[in-house]
Parts: structure tokens; C-alpha cells; sequence
């Protein structure tokens, strides 16, 4: 049986090398943690992978596109008249 | 529509909590343009239907399906008004339970500091009523870092929402766009142009 003072001496008997690099291995884990969008600042900053279609704005809001196409003729003209 | 699917529009969801007054008109199309044209989809208090509901709970319920909010904190005015403190608090209470996250305008450098000193630490966006950069703060904060759009582009659907409210107002005999039938067409508008420019998808 493997007692606990053992186990805690284990990472002296492996290289140094293999311990220097877990502990680097860590370091760029929290890097790389710290840099996530979520673990910024509340102050925003949420990037979405895909932006919604314009039918998907729309129908989030419940506007019927058909029933919005002869305002929209009409505000386009309106538009490009000013 | 699936779950997923469903996720994912609440993820593109962006609360407006920002002063309905006629002087605020320009920055809030200004949102609307710019949020649309990166894909996001605008929300505000004024599209919900009232239905006998109470106000607060409609509020509520409506930030609580957005991922971010936008808190413009840029009337300081007397007699002061505290609605738009009053949700924030809520946005901030959201973001400690369940990850929603914020956005904070003011119109005037460190004015925050002293009306909301419990809030340090969080950097207010400061647009100085500006339009074009209260749509600069929301494409770097919200614009996707590969392919956010040009702001040029952005102005321009800006510019046509500029062009089409004072008809949409004069069609509805109102005296401002912070009405749901309006709300409703300006985001039409701004989707519709948004796709002209191959902003966003159709």
C-alpha cells in the first residue's frame, strides 16, 4: 500500500523536465482561462458565433414580414426621396 | 422552433434600457442600426404588449431573456428618474446568478463615479450623445472580432432610419419613436437595409 507521504514525494522522483512542464502546462491553462470571454469584465464584450438572419430578428419580434412589405416599399421610396 | 435554435436567438438578444425621451431619439436609432447590422436583435420595454401585466414583471421577464443589456445612464436629471438604475441593478443581479452580462453608456467622462460609485470597477462606454459613437461602442463591444462591419456601412443604415421616423411618427399621429408599432417598423427598416448592404442574412 502506497502511504500518503509517498504519494506527495512522487513528483521529485519523476525528471524535472516532465514537472517543469506541467507546471507550464497550468500556466497556460489559466492564461488561457483568464483571456475567455466569459471571465472578462461584466462591462459586455459577448461575441456570438453566428449573427441572426434578418428572418430570425423578425420573427423573434413577432413582425410578419408579408404583412411589413408594402410599409417597407413605401419607407424605402421614402428614404431614398430625402 | 427547437431548443437550441431557441438559445441561440436568446443569445443574439439585446435589452434597450435607455431614456425614452425626444432628445434620446437619435441614439436609439443609432442602436437599433447598429445592433442589426451585426446580427444582434434589439429588445426594449416599449414592444411588449401590456396585457394587464404588471410593468416591472414584463421588464423582468423580458431582460432575463437577453443575454446582454445596454444601460444608458447619460439623463441625469431633476427631478431625477431611477428607472433606468433600477434595472441595471436587475442586469447586475442577472449577471451573479446567471451569467447575463452588461453594457453601461454615459454621455460624460467619470459622471459615473460619483452618481453610481457603488459600480467602480465597471467602465462606462462614453458616446457624449453622440450616434456614430454610441454605434462605434456597440460594434467593439458586441461586433463579432473577425467580421464586424464597417462603420460607414452602419451610418448608413443609420442615416435611412433617420430619414424614415419622422414618417413613421406623422403616419402614427405621435410626437416620438418609442411606440410599439413604430419600434416595430424601425426594425423592419433596419433589418431590410441591413441585408441591402449584406450586413446580415436574409
Amino acid at each position: 500500500m502506497v502511504g500518503g507521504s509517498e504519494r506527495r514525494k512522487r513528483p521529485e522522483t519523476t525528471a524535472a523536465g516532465d514537472v517543469n512542464m506541467s507546471r507550464k502546462n497550468v500556466e497556460a491553462k489559466t492564461v488561457q482561462k483568464a483571456r475567455r470571454p466569459s471571465n472578462r469584465a461584466v462591462n459586455g464584450y459577448v461575441h456570438v458565433a453566428k449573427p441572426a438572419t434578418a428572418s430570425e430578428i423578425l420573427r423573434d419580434l413577432g413582425i410578419c414580414r408579408a404583412r411589413m412589405k408594402p410599409l417597407l416599399q413605401t419607407l424605402s421610396f421614402a428614404g431614398a426621396q430625402s | 422552433m427547437g431548443g437550441a435554435s431557441q438559445a441561440g436567438v436568446a443569445q443574439r438578444r439585446v435589452f434597450l434600457n435607455v431614456p425614452y425621451d425626444a432628445g434620446y431619439e437619435q441614439n436609439f436609432l443609432a442602436l437599433i442600426a447598429a445592433l442589426i447590422s451585426i446580427g444582434r436583435i434589439p429588445r426594449c420595454a416599449v414592444e411588449e404588449p401590456v396585457l394587464g401585466r404588471n410593468r416591472m414583471a414584463r421588464i423582468f421577464k423580458l431582460i432575463r431573456s437577453c443575454k446582454v443589456s445596454i444601460h444608458d445612464l447619460c439623463r441625469v436629471t431633476l427631478p431625477p428618474r431611477f428607472n433606468i438604475p433600477f434595472e441595471l441593478g436587475i442586469a447586475f443581479t442577472l449577471w451573479k446568478l446567471q451569467g447575463h452580462k452588461f453594457i453601461v453608456l454615459e454621455s460624460k467622462r467619470y459622471r459615473m463615479d460619483v452618481n453610481l460609485s457603488d459600480l467602480k470597477g465597471v467602465d462606462p462606454l462614453v458616446h457624449t450623445n453622440n450616434p456614430r459613437k454610441i454605434v462605434s461602442c456597440v460594434l467593439s463591444e458586441l461586433g463579432s472580432t473577425g467580421g464586424a462591419p464597417d462603420i460607414e456601412q452602419v451610418m448608413e443604415v443609420f442615416n435611412h432610419l433617420q430619414r424614415v421616423a419622422p414618417k413613421l411618427i406623422r403616419s402614427h399621429k405621435g410626437s416620438k419613436v418609442f411606440y410599439r408599432p413604430i419600434f416595430n417598423a424601425l426594425v423592419a427598416v433596419a433589418t431590410e437595409q441591413a441585408v441591402a448592404r449584406g450586413l446580415i442574412r436574409p
